[in-house]
């Protein structure tokens, strides 16, 4: 059939369309009426639910979702990132005179106990004389040995 | 003659950007609770190994000396003990003290921490302090309260008494100046 044949056959088709589109509506929904109803079985199907009972053509699936393409990880930045200066660097001094939590008056327990509980039984501690420097009290201590 | 007061201002020195804590001296400090460092010395105590407790006794008579401004030995005992007895406090060691028993000298620390370990390390750490005080090796062994001041040689025997329950009258009695 040539393309002429095929634009003439249309168009007579669509002619007789608008001359009886009643009948035509009707011829072509009492088939699907009654097909339909020969197609009823108890339990009615998800799609005549959904219309009212009347079957109309499913409509196109929709393409199925191409699975996509593993895309390579990029790569993650570092789990913690280094923290920023909040405020702008500032050399800390070292402090200089940390207060001391000890008062700075003169050590009252400076003095030496002499406890008064003897040592004194043997002749040599009678005679003890007052030691004046650090090194002879500690010296004096140091030479005692076991009799 | 005039002895320098103890003079505690900058005695340490907090470095904030560096995250240290130094002495006079420049020697880094760890500050520590008690309770972390007394297992610590406890353990050591037990091994036997208590080097580092005279290490720091022997650094704070070095700081302790410093801080006279005069060799201790040709110092007072009161000017000594003043300046020994400020740097031990800044330390944490409690409040030292002398005290003479006839020709011997005994130490005691007041409100010194305790390790459970019959003084032992508080001896320890005396014996480091005094031995740099003195410039000559000294033993400050533990009887009850006190530390006698003895030297090295006398120190076994002197411990062995202590051991047994003697107090230090009695074990200064049964001592006497070697000829």
């Amino acid at each position: 059939m040539s393309q002429v044949q095929k634009l003439e056959s249309l168009l007579s088709l669509v002619q007789r369309n608008r001359q009886q589109p009643r009948a035509a509506t009707a011829a072509a929904v009492a088939p699907m009426a009654a097909d339909s109803a020969a197609r009823r079985t108890p339990t009615p199907s998800p799609l005549e639910v959904a219309i009212g009972g009347a079957a109309r053509p499913a409509a196109p699936k929709p393409p199925a979702p191409k699975p996509m393409a593993a895309r390579p990880a990029a790569p993650r930045p570092a789990a913690i990132a280094p923290p920023r200066p909040v405020a702008p660097a500032r050399p800390t001094p070292a402090t200089p005179a940390a207060k001391a939590p000890v008062a700075a008056k003169p050590v009252a327990a400076a003095k030496i106990v002499a406890p008064s509980a003897p040592v004194a039984a043997s002749a040599e501690s009678a005679v003890v004389v007052e030691p004046k420097t650090f090194g002879e009290l500690l010296t004096r201590s140091l030479a005692l040995r076991p009799r | 003659m005039a002895e320098a007061q103890f003079d505690p201002g900058g005695f340490y020195q907090f470095d904030l950007q560096e995250g240290s804590v130094r002495t006079k001296d420049g020697a880094r400090v760890l500050v520590l609770s008690d309770t972390a460092l007394a297992p610590l010395v406890s353990a050591a105590v037990k091994s036997g190994d208590v080097g580092a407790l005279i290490g720091l006794g022997s650094h704070l008579g070095t700081l302790a000396k410093a801080s006279l401004g005069a060799d201790p030995v040709a110092t007072t005992p009161e000017g000594v003990l003043a300046h020994a007895s400020s740097v031990v406090s800044l330390f944490g060691w409690g409040k030292l003290g002398f005290e003479r028993w006839g020709e011997a000298l005994a130490l005691t620390v007041d409100g010194a921490p305790t390790f459970g370990d019959g003084g032992t390390a508080v001896g320890a750490f005396l014996t480091g302090l005094l031995s740099a005080l003195g410039d000559q090796p000294a033993d400050c062994v533990p009887v009850g309260e006190r530390f006698l001041v003895v030297s090295p040689q006398a120190a076994d025997q002197v411990r062995g008494w202590a051991a047994g329950g003697d107090d230090v009258p009695t074990i200064v009695g049964r001592m006497g100046v070697s000829s």
